[in-house]
């Protein structure tokens, strides 16, 4: 599937950035910060990364950043606030790098993910060897996203079709750790690295598996192949 | 081309500039405690735990955890949070804020506060305002 004329790109680039900007739309809607009552702030599905995995795999790296761009900027502006503009921007741009840089070798994105989890886990327990409340629940769900991750690797390693599962996990943990960094140089608080970045990689590799998930039928239905090479 | 992406690079920086309040503006922010404005004195009372109230990195306030006591920060463009401290528990009251996210974020105990995904930290991101228990 070839688009060489302008007004083809320019029409798929319009369609691409409205669907993000709607996607966006359904993450702000689905409530997914009520998850352990609140514990977790700032957590969505990240269901708008779909379109950018599409353009990871199909378009050419400017066109992404150009994407990228856009739908921070229209979301921000339509929905959030200028500061929220900043965080997601930090996000977007680590998230993307990340993909950008392992679309081709999905399999060691999923591999890294896994064993950041293990180790984020590991930290989580070391903080406190007999967690309860909160942190058992994100211990557990931490625990759940390894698992998941490194049955990813397999997935991929068996069938490279399964790459934009990779790279999915890959991206969305980048974003969380983007925001993350920016939230932290915004309120100098970096005691809130080790506390808090050990849930938010986990969550990020729960999350990033669901939107992998749902990009891999998507590709699958447009016939979309990852592990094209050119 | 890269003249495009030079100025879009460009609006993105004074776009980060402008959404970053001027370096000095904890001058400018008034602090209340239960109700009426804080001179700045020390609050009395010992505790092992304190709670520290922090702005943009720069702390404004620190009080024992253990008595009752209503802080409210209000910055110059109207941000207003109020953290409230019942001698047991400490939590955002209240702020208005677009996520709430800090109000949402529960209250910090002595008994939660190893157990809290957060740790002693309540924190409201858009406001840049951050509440810490700690010892």
């Amino acid at each position: 599937m070839l688009l060489n004329t302008t007004a083809q790109r320019v029409g798929r680039f319009g369609l691409l950035a409205a669907l993000s900007l709607v996607l966006g739309y359904f993450d702000r809607a689905i409530p997914l910060t009520m998850l352990l009552s609140g514990a977790v702030p700032g957590i969505k599905l990240g269901l708008a990364n779909t379109v950018l995995l599409y353009g990871v795999y199909m378009l050419d790296w400017k066109s992404c950043v150009a994407l990228m761009l856009t739908k921070v900027l229209l979301s921000g502006f339509l929905f959030g606030s200028l500061s929220a503009i900043l965080y997601s921007l930090a996000g977007g741009v680590l998230s993307l790098t990340v993909m950008l840089l392992i679309r081709r070798r999905p399999d060691w994105g999923a591999l890294a993910i896994a064993v950041l989890a293990a180790l984020s886990d590991a930290a989580l327990l070391w903080r406190n060897p007999h967690p309860g409340g909160q942190l058992l629940w994100c211990v557990i769900l931490i625990a759940l996203a390894c698992v998941a991750a490194a049955a990813v690797f397999v997935f991929i390693r068996r069938n490279p079709e399964n790459g934009v599962l990779g790279t999915s996990l890959a991206g969305a943990v980048a974003h969380n750790v983007g925001q993350m960094l920016a939230a932290v140089a915004v309120l100098h608080t970096p005691q809130l690295l080790y506390t808090y970045l050990p849930v938010l990689v986990g969550i990020g590799a729960a999350v990033g598996a669901l939107t992998g998930f749902v990009a891999r039928r998507v590709f699958a239905a447009l016939k979309i192949r990852t592990e094209r090479g050119d | 081309m890269r003249r495009w992406w030079a100025a879009l690079l460009l609006c993105l920086l004074l776009g980060g500039c402008a959404a970053r309040p001027a370096a000095d503006t904890a001058d400018a922010v008034t602090v209340a405690l239960d109700g009426a404005a804080w001179d700045g004195a020390p609050v009395p009372g010992e505790d092992a735990l304190r709670v520290y109230v922090t702005l943009d990195g720069v702390p404004l306030i620190d009080l024992p955890f253990g008595q009752p006591h209503t802080v409210t920060v209000t910055q110059p463009d109207g941000a207003e949070n109020t953290v409230a401290l019942t001698g047991e528990a400490v939590s955002m009251a209240h702020a208005n804020c677009d996520n709430q996210d800090c109000v949402e974020m529960g209250e910090v105990t002595r008994d939660n506060l190893e157990l809290r995904v957060m740790g002693g930290f309540i924190i409201c991101l858009p406001h840049k305002l951050a509440v810490e228990v700690r010892q």
